[in-house]
């Protein structure tokens, strides 16, 4: 109990952080920002006055911090430039696809990228390790926007078999996961690979073979259970990445997702929009590796009592 | 992917294609983002070349669905709210404006074609427009159309909870909408406004159901459009697709298009920002058109041979640059004309756009009213007669082909605006004026710091670009009050433009008020005060399963008689 309240204590000062840069953000564009938003409408001088007004512009700096940090405790993102409607709502009703696309990428690594780990792990130098070690190379190496391009081309322009952007089916959610999880599939296959090899080679493993242990126990009970925690680590820590990934995903299959509706809210200059989706990102991203830090310490009591993972 | 391509930047800036902008964001008026209405760009209009009204010629089968690709979110479905030209094309299937301005028969000119409205009459001043309203319409929620529903669309947009974004701008000096009877209205202006019925063809001034935006409020009826328009509005899942359905008792559609009811059962928007994805998405049998194509998928389009290219030209005044005519060297008027002999805006076209645009020679786009053909035979290609002119203003060319004038270079400060499209046709006439002895810094800026430049006067060429429908917009960027706060970026002040033009926008008689324009595009390009690029063209793709699209004389397409069959 006491390491999950810590977890949670270090969480805090982060999510402050990201309130602070997200609040920031209306004052580092250049300008008066309601003559900027309000660029190319033919506001009246009165609009502009009043936008000011909304935005709380008169206010010194801090009394706007705190009003945005009120707001945002009871749930109000504040109003989207563009559509009038409320930051909250739209944000909350794109999160879903977001989720969506970025479990399923996560779910394509770990089921491509962990047993081909193992293979590699366990026959280290074989055909099967040499051909996995191939695809994991391509997978670091090949970007993921290129990627869904390439596959794009040939299952959708050239085959006609997947749609090239998402249609609400399983079958429009095939590509973009596939192409956003490759990368971090071949992460996890050299990942496994090498710790599973290093296992092998320890003391724990030899005395388990020594007590009988089927080969199967070997792997599963023991090396693969010991490997397994750098990777959940590093699921955690790549979520920032996969997260960037998606918004660039999405745009590329045209997904109504958070990642594509920030994209539209940065070329609009839609404030509000921009910083929201900045808040609930950043939390988003906090509570995933406070979930991963949980799990990680269930699944090894040490570092619990470290108090890191 | 953070990088936009340019044509799909253009579509969002606010200057110029700015002002075309995609038809969505920010792209002013734009449509693929935010443009604004009246400063972005939208989908421009209509048809090009050969068929006048029809985009696609022929018709098909009636019935299924047709899913159009449009690159970015409506910011409103409300036609008299919205910012963004994207708006426009999508509300102008689900409402019906007074009157329609159509291409003329043949597709040249223009003719007005009855909407709402049987018949309309025009005060001598330009002041007080009434109009005969149609007996037989009723809106998607069952309301019967009479004038109060003209009274209470015209008033919802200048009611400041509207926050109309456009359309407050685009109905100028709106005074009242008196209710004579029930079927006939009049729509009253504080002074005269002679652009207001190309204006109320343009999409921001669809008759709405005072039912709905009474219910819905000001602001919610942007969620909820309730129109008389051929298309019926079903949803519109957040950043992803809007779905209509063909409302079955239309029958007060355009005579031109049959009066009936839409051949298509589904009308579907499906928002695609990446432009590339458009064009997949196009070619994998999940869109039948996309629109606003980078050009050089266009071009692949082409060559593909496989897919349509329904191109709709710009009304307004076409992208290029303002001359400074109060700082040196191109205060001097011999310098101004030089400029425009030295460039050659068909091979910019050619080279530098892929051909999708139209090269400009004046203030105006030709299908604008008040075009002036004369003013755009100006100025042809003649280097040579650029070199006289320099000679003749004391500018000889030295050692490294730059030319100077009492120890001084022949220096131009080039200034534009990030985002646009600017950055390499502006590099080609910089290198054109380079070959007559020019020299330049070319520096480009964000939109607003730009903007504020422009208006000091520190530059000799800027960037700008504007989409209307009236050619009253020239108001807005030659006119001597525009020059430290406005759109003047030539920082001109000739107090005869800016009576020629008021005097225009109080003349009701269409044939006199075209004539002052003409007089004021010629006047405007004689004191070379702008040089002309390219006629912003708008490229709908299309599958060869779509017919009988048609297409504005504002920038949009029609979809009353389409088919995919």
């Amino acid at each position: 109990m006491g390491f999950v309240l810590r977890r949670l204590a270090t969480a805090v000062p982060v999510i402050i952080g990201i309130t602070i840069i997200a609040f920031l953000l209306i004052h580092l564009v250049p300008g008066d920002p309601a003559k900027i938003i309000l660029f190319g409408t033919e506001a009246t001088p009165a609009q502009l006055e009043n936008l000011r007004r909304q935005l709380g512009l008169e206010n010194s700096l801090w009394q706007q911090y705190f009003s945005f940090i009120g707001q945002l405790l009871h749930g109000n993102l504040g109003t989207s430039y563009l559509t009038q409607n409320s930051v909250a709502h739209e944000l909350l009703s794109r999160a879903p696809d977001t989720l969506e696309l970025t479990g399923a990428a996560v779910l394509v690594a770990i089921v491509v990228g962990v047993p081909l780990g193992m293979l590699g792990g366990v026959f280290p130098g074989s055909l099967a390790d040499r051909a996995a070690r191939a695809v994991s190379f391509l997978g670091v190496a090949v970007p993921y926007f290129f990627l869904a391009l390439l596959l794009v081309l040939l299952f959708s322009v050239r085959l006609h078999l997947l749609p090239a952007i998402s249609n609400g089916s399983i079958s429009g959610l095939i590509l973009p996961a596939v192409s956003l999880g490759w990368g971090y599939a071949a992460i996890l296959t050299r990942l496994v690979r090498g710790r599973l090899i290093e296992e092998y080679r320890s003391e724990y493993v030899k005395s388990a073979r020594a007590r009988g242990c089927t080969e199967w126990r070997v792997l599963l009970r023991h090396a693969l259970r010991n490997s397994s925690i750098p990777a959940i680590t590093t699921i955690g820590l790549q979520f920032g990445n996969i997260l960037t990934g998606a918004a660039v995903t999405e745009v590329i299959f045209g997904r109504p997702g958070l990642g594509s509706f920030l994209a539209t809210a940065i070329s609009n200059k839609n404030i509000p929009v921009v910083q929201g989706a900045i808040v609930l990102i950043g939390i988003g991203y906090v509570l995933i590796n406070l979930i991963i830090d949980l799990i990680v310490g269930a699944v090894d009591p040490r570092t619990r009592a470290a108090g890191l993972a | 992917m953070t990088d936009l391509p340019p044509r799909q930047a253009h579509s969002q800036v606010p200057g110029l294609r700015a002002m075309q902008a995609d038809l969505s964001r920010r792209r002013l008026l734009g449509a693929g983002g935010t443009l604004a209405a009246g400063i972005g760009l939208a989908p421009l209009l209509a048809a090009c070349g050969s068929s006048a009204s029809s985009g696609s010629a022929g018709s098909g089968k009636p019935g299924g669905t047709l899913t159009m690709g449009i690159n970015g979110p409506p910011d409103t479905l409300d036609p008299g709210a919205t910012g963004l030209a994207l708006t426009l094309l999508i509300s102008m299937t689900m409402f019906d404006p007074l009157v329609w301005w159509f291409p003329g028969p043949g597709g040249t000119g223009s003719r007005f074609v009855p909407g709402l409205a049987e018949s309309y009459t025009v005060s001598p001043d330009a002041s007080v427009y009434t109009f005969k309203l149609r007996k037989d319409v009723t809106f998607h929620d069952g309301t019967k159309f009479d004038a109060n529903a003209v009274k209470a669309t015209y008033d919802h947009v200048v009611d400041p909870a509207t926050k109309s974004k456009s359309g407050l701008g685009a109905l100028g000096p709106y005074k009242e909408t008196k209710i004579i009877d029930q079927y006939t209205c009049q729509i009253v202006f504080s002074e005269p406004n002679a652009s207001f019925l190309h204006q109320q063809a343009a999409g921001n001034f669809g008759i709405a159901s005072p039912t709905a935006l009474k219910k819905y409020g000001p602001t919610g009826f942007g969620n909820h459009p309730v129109g008389t328009g051929p298309f019926t509005f079903v949803s519109y899942q957040t950043g992803d697709q809007l779905n209509l359905v063909k409302n079955p008792h239309y029958k007060w559609g355009p005579a031109i298009f049959g009066s009936g009811p839409a051949k298509l059962d589904k009308l579907i928007f499906r928002i695609v920002t990446d432009d590339s994805g458009r064009y997949n998405a196009l070619q994998s049998g999940q869109l039948q058109i996309a629109m606003s194509l980078p050009a050089n998928d266009i071009a692949a389009a082409e060559k593909a041979g496989t897919f349509h290219e329904l191109t709709v030209p710009s009304i307004g005044t076409p992208a290029g640059l303002p001359i400074n005519v109060t700082k040196p060297p191109t205060d001097d008027l011999r310098v101004r004309e030089a400029i425009m002999y030295a460039v050659d805006q068909e091979k910019l076209v050619k080279d530098v756009l892929f051909g999708v645009d139209t090269a400009a020679h004046s203030v105006l786009t030709p299908i604008t009213p008040g075009y002036s053909p004369a003013s755009a035979k100006l100025y042809s290609y003649n280097p040579a007669k650029s070199n006289a002119l320099l000679d003749q203003a004391g500018w000889t060319k030295g050692s490294g082909g730059v030319r100077s004038k009492n120890g001084k270079e022949l220096a131009l400060n080039v200034i534009l605006f990030a985002d646009a499209g600017f950055e390499l046709p502006t590099q080609f006439v910089v290198s054109e004026l380079e070959k007559v002895g020019f020299t330049a810094k070319t520096a480009v800026q964000p939109f607003a710091t730009a903007q504020a430049s422009f208006n000091s006067g520190v530059h000799n060429l800027g960037a700008f670009g504007y989409f209307g429908t009236d050619p009253y917009l020239l108001n807005i960027w030659v006119n001597s009050d525009a020059i430290k706060s406005g759109f003047n970026w030539s920082h001109y002040d000739n107090p005869k433009v800016d009576a020629m033009i008021a005097q225009a926008n109080k003349t009701a008689d269409t044939g006199k008020r075209n004539a002052l324009y003409e007089q004021v595009c010629v006047t405007l390009m004689k004191d070379a005060i702008y040089v002309p690029m390219w006629d912003v063209n708008f490229p709908f793709t299309t599958a060869p399963s779509v017919k009988g699209l048609h297409t504005t004389l504002n920038g949009y397409i029609t979809f009353h008689t389409a088919t995919v069959g």
